[in-house]
């Protein structure tokens, strides 16, 4: 089997393994075109060579493998500095020649204001999208009325986002703490839908300069309390997901987005977009209505709807 | 009647797990099919649903679970679980393990943010795919022939309603956002835009521009038959 050569390597992996132990882990999942390694100690390193895609804890290759991965499910691996070896030494990824790739968001000072043609831009490329289960919902974050014949997924879940949204609108952050649990692990995929919204919240949160003391201190309730229940009830990718956006961490894709939407470029903002919608089946899609309800009700609060849930609740 | 099973500790991708549940609710007498991680609030929807069953006691949030109600006149859950398993081992078609899409809308799904569609296929079942793609808001290049010409028109016209183009049919050369497509010569990028019925004849000026110092934006070609009466060069027009 060819030893494989990492392009990109995380800078909280780097630090991760800067301890220079061996650290014993076994492969979690296997997909085509990434892999997860489940550390002893509970973390998950992914591999990725998809476009460039990498995520935090993780590192990508330069190009499509043809020979598959040098592993197999449940394989007994070691993570060390250099790389990750067989149980038995043999080097299969030398992270040697990969450069580092910063995982952590920049803050986000462009003001809210300033990114109405972006906001504009992100609605009409998530409604132009069969990308999505929260997609349908797209019309209720601006006020609107919601379509009478909603997706089954997104039926069943609207009432909890929009008391969600709501309740951050109006900075009620124990409410909007315990509509959290009302969320986490719901929807299809791999990551539920659900958790790719909440990942964008809370990478939107951690990214913008909250002035207040208050609300970052309310925030936080949220933030805690989504980490505190996420290992129980969704899924271990799902749960590491969240865990780094809430300590602002994100995939490269989403990262370079938010970079985006700073820069105030709608250029930048259409194609970090677009890169985000190819994440997943639904994935992207959840993410971008996540982002772009936490934009939208950071911007105008007022907008967020009371009215939407009572609405919900007659149906 | 109502089955499930739990493939404890399961990882699919979530191309896989749409493209199954997709194929399941086609089976005969499935009536509905819930494929995805057990978490709590998937097991909601599961009750909500009334698609509970015992066997979905045990699912935890690591485990992949599959819910089916169906017509046991029609099908039994055995049939269910083996058209999984054969979904499941079929999905990865390639030699590589790269999944392949059989249709547009499969291919959609995995490249959502695409905005052109590249199709070859015999002429007489091309114009229900060049519709298709248009109406997913699609530009496409046409590279098959023999389309009839009254499909042609009544596409282009669609085309143009729609603000896209409809490069082709029997369209062999474009270059856009320097991407060359079909044949096309390896030319700098520049600011000089070119619209051909001729791939040929494209291909001659794109290399003369080139050769002469300058670039090319976008190279739109409008298939053979685009400047004829019957068509009424729609698609020079919206290049």
């Amino acid at each position: 089997m060819p030893q494989l050569s990492a392009r990109r390597i995380s800078g909280d992996l780097v630090e991760y393994l800067a301890d220079s132990k061996p650290h014993p882990a076994r492969v979690h999942s296997l997909f085509t075109r990434a892999f997860n390694l489940k550390v002893a100690d509970g973390c998950l390193v992914s591999g990725t060579n998809s476009r460039g895609y990498i995520a935090p804890m993780g590192f990508s290759f330069q190009s499509l493998l043809t020979s598959g991965w040098p592993f197999s499910l449940d394989q007994e691996l070691i993570l060390h500095p250099g790389g990750v070896c067989s149980a038995s030494g043999e080097l299969l990824i030398d992270f040697s020649n990969a450069a580092i790739w910063n995982p952590s968001l920049a803050t986000i000072f462009l003001p809210l204001e300033k990114q109405e043609r972006s906001l504009q831009l992100l609605t009409r490329i998530l409604e132009g999208s069969q990308n999505g289960i929260f997609t349908p919902l797209l019309p209720g974050i601006f006020g609107e009325e919601l379509p009478s014949d909603l997706p089954l997924h997104a039926a069943f879940i609207a009432r909890r986002v929009f008391s969600f949204l709501g309740h951050l609108a109006n900075s009620e952050w124990q409410a909007a703490a315990l509509d959290s649990e009302g969320l986490i692990g719901f929807g299809s995929g791999l990551t539920p839908s659900a958790d790719d919204f909440l990942a964008a919240i809370l990478g939107l949160y951690t990214a913008l300069p909250l002035d207040e003391k208050e609300n970052k201190a309310g925030f936080s309730l949220v933030a805690e309390r989504i980490l505190e229940l996420a290992p129980a009830r969704t899924s271990l990718v799902s749960a590491e997901m969240l865990r780094h956006a809430a300590n602002g961490r994100l995939p490269s894709p989403h990262q370079s987005l938010l970079a985006a939407l700073d820069s105030g470029s709608v250029f930048e903002v259409e194609e970090a977009a677009r890169a985000v919608l190819n994440v997943g089946v639904n994935s992207g899609g959840d993410f971008l209505f996540g982002l772009l309800a936490g934009l939208v009700l950071m911007a105008e609060p007022k907008l967020v709807l009371c009215d939407q849930i009572k609405e919900i609740d007659q149906c | 009647m109502l089955g499930a099973l739990i493939r404890k500790n399961a990882y699919y991708d979530s191309v896989t797990l749409m493209l199954i549940s997709q194929d399941l609710k086609e089976q005969a007498g499935v009536q509905e099919v819930l494929v995805g991680m057990g978490t709590e609030l998937n097991l909601d929807l599961v009750r909500n649903l009334e698609m509970f069953s015992p066997e979905l006691e045990p699912v935890g949030p690591n485990d992949l679970f599959i819910a089916a109600k169906f017509d046991e006149q029609q099908t039994s859950f055995q049939a269910i679980e083996t058209a999984f398993d054969e979904l499941i081992s079929k999905k990865s078609a390639d030699s590589n393990g790269n999944y392949q899409p059989p249709t547009l809308k499969s291919a959609l799904r995995q490249l959502p943010g695409a905005n052109l569609v590249q199709i070859s296929i015999p002429g007489q079942y091309a114009a229900a795919e060049v519709e298709e793609a248009l109406n997913a808001g699609l530009h496409v290049m046409l590279f098959s022939d023999n389309v009839p010409i009254e499909d042609e028109l009544r596409l282009k016209k669609k085309a143009v309603e729609k603000g896209l183009l409809l490069m082709g049919p029997d369209c062999g050369t474009a270059i856009i956002n320097g991407v060359p497509l079909c044949f096309a010569n390896a030319v700098k990028r520049g600011k000089i835009g070119v619209v051909g019925a001729s791939g040929t004849g494209t291909q001659e000026v794109t290399t003369l521009i080139d050769k002469l110092g300058e670039g090319l934006s976008q190279v739109i070609g409008t298939g053979g038959r685009d400047l004829s009466e019957t068509v009424g060069g729609l698609m020079m027009l919206q290049g």
